[in-house]
């Protein structure tokens, strides 16, 4: 295990202290947590199972000399490479390079394994980019259906096409719209809706100091409540593009609940959703239902806190919800 | 004012066209002469964009739903770009000669591991004295196979050489 002595020392008084509080003050609970971060995370990879079926992938990798684990019986294509391989290698290779697989952060997987999009769905991923998650759903629906990938920058979109492309997929339309408006501007002009909608959208990354350290000295109170208001109105914008009786993934890479259990309870207070709970292949948290002094929905403990030191991956926040109907403020309130 | 919004609105929209069946039949005549792809190996929508690039889209994807989305949102990209029309045939793309790899008869090189190695980042393959004799009078677009019956590509032959046509970055790099 190497460690990363950046982590350690740019971690905020204010960032401890909400960490240690959603650790229900547990002080062991949270040296593991610190000692997790300032670890480098396993090298996971997916593996594209438009191209290659994971027992031939794992085959071509282990003739290299890698070591490979499979994370779970029931998600072959999710691996672990065991080897200490040197920076960039995993993306050098030639397997990666035709497309066998992803570089995926396995905790980066789990809104997917949540959602589980079928084949001929219709499924709209309203913050693609880079597009792990859209070529994941496009694995998980067989080239088939549609998927409407959405993305704001320019920049990123190209990553999107260039991984999309890489990975084979066939049933994708990407589109360039700021994800606030999008939800609401084509739910204004047209009839169409989606089975299946992911919105994992932009937040703070406070689950993803293991791979950018770096993001802890950026850390700070006033961003977590901008990312909130922002990541507000990308859900309630994506949830209107969500067919009736569908369901949405809402997710982050972040633990603050100002951008977690806050917005989901928002669409609950708002909206005529419920949560649904789902199972993942890995030890979870419940949402927590209180903070700062303001009570959620009880139902909020169906959202899954996935924290770095449970399962030596990086840290999540994945929650499932059904749309009942078009109504509006039938939520529950307090 | 509305003349003005509905230009700026053509200006945003995605240029391409959704190829007819006659368009399908001429594109896959010439595939299934260079590749032995034939129109019902292949289902989905196809279109037509600029440099006469040919992109594949899932069969449960309309025209009408595409049209759609191309008039309400800015669309930047659309399914898989299969193949190029040239002057001389129609070029695969890197990722098509994958895709179609159980289908694909016809113009299939087999390069040695040397060879192989080279090709993936990005020269042109130079045929062995053996291999010229075999591939002798041949030229045009062929899909590159390697010693474990992985398809790396699509190239074209002429003078006893491939030109490699993969991308920039899905070079193998030393």
């Amino acid at each position: 295990m190497t460690f990363d002595d950046r982590v350690a020392n740019d971690i905020k008084p204010e960032f401890e202290e909400r960490m240690l509080k959603l650790l229900n003050g547990d002080k062991d609970d949270y040296q593991k947590f610190r000692l997790c971060i300032s670890t480098h995370p396993l090298n996971s990879i997916r593996c594209n199972t438009l191209k290659i079926t994971p027992d031939a992938l794992k085959k071509k990798l282990e003739s290299k000399g890698w070591k490979i684990h499979q994370y779970s019986p029931d998600n072959p294509e999710i691996m672990i490479i065991l080897n200490d391989l040197q920076p960039g290698e995993i993306g050098r290779a030639e397997e990666h390079l035709l497309g066998y697989y992803y570089v995926q952060e396995i905790s980066s997987m789990l809104p997917l394994l949540a959602l589980k999009p079928q084949p001929g769905e219709k499924f709209f991923d309203c913050c693609a980019a880079p597009g792990s998650k859209t070529t994941q759903a496009a694995a998980l629906m067989d080239n088939s259906g549609m998927i409407l990938a959405n993305d704001n920058s320019l920049g990123r979109i190209k990553v999107l096409a260039s991984n999309l492309e890489r990975c084979g997929v066939v049933n994708t339309i990407v589109s360039r719209e700021d994800g606030l408006m999008l939800g609401n501007k084509l739910a204004n002009r047209s009839d169409l809706r989606f089975d299946k909608v992911l919105a994992d959208v932009p937040c703070t990354g406070e689950g993803t100091l293991r791979s950018s350290p770096s993001s802890a000295g950026s850390w700070s109170l006033k961003a977590i409540e901008s990312f909130s208001k922002r990541q507000m109105m990308i859900a309630e914008s994506a949830l209107r593009l969500l067919k009736v009786g569908g369901l949405m993934v809402y997710s982050t890479c972040t633990h603050g609940p100002e951008e977690n259990e806050v917005v989901v309870n928002y669409l609950l207070n708002n909206f005529d959703v419920e949560l649904v709970p789902f199972n993942l292949p890995l030890k979870t948290r419940p949402g927590i239902t209180e903070w700062g002094g303001v009570e959620f929905h009880p139902s909020l403990k169906y959202c899954a806190r996935v924290y770095p030191h449970d399962n030596n991956t990086e840290g999540f926040f994945v929650s499932l919800i059904k749309k009942n109907s078009d109504n509006k403020n039938v939520g529950w309130k307090k | 004012m509305i003349i003005v919004l509905n230009f700026l609105m053509v200006l945003k929209m995605l240029n391409f066209r959704i190829l007819n069946s006659k368009d399908r039949e001429e594109l896959f005549s010439s595939l299934n002469d260079t590749y032995g792809i034939k129109e019902s190996d292949v289902s989905g929508l196809l279109t037509m964009g600029g440099k006469d690039k040919v992109r594949l889209l899932s069969k449960d994807i309309t025209p009408e739903v595409l049209n759609l989305l191309n008039k309400n949102l800015r669309l930047e990209f659309l399914g898989l770009y299969i193949c190029k029309l040239e002057k001389d045939g129609v070029r695969l793309s890197h990722d098509a000669a994958n895709l179609f790899k159980d289908v694909i008869t016809k113009s299939i090189f087999l390069a040695d591991d040397r060879q192989s190695k080279e090709w993936l980042m990005g020269h042109e393959v130079l045929l062995t004295d053996e291999q010229i004799k075999s591939y002798e009078n041949m030229k045009g677009f062929f899909v590159l196979k390697n010693s474990n019956d992985m398809i790396i590509g699509c190239g074209k032959l002429s003078n006893n050489r491939i030109t490699n046509f993969v991308p920039k970055s899905r070079r193998l790099k030393k």
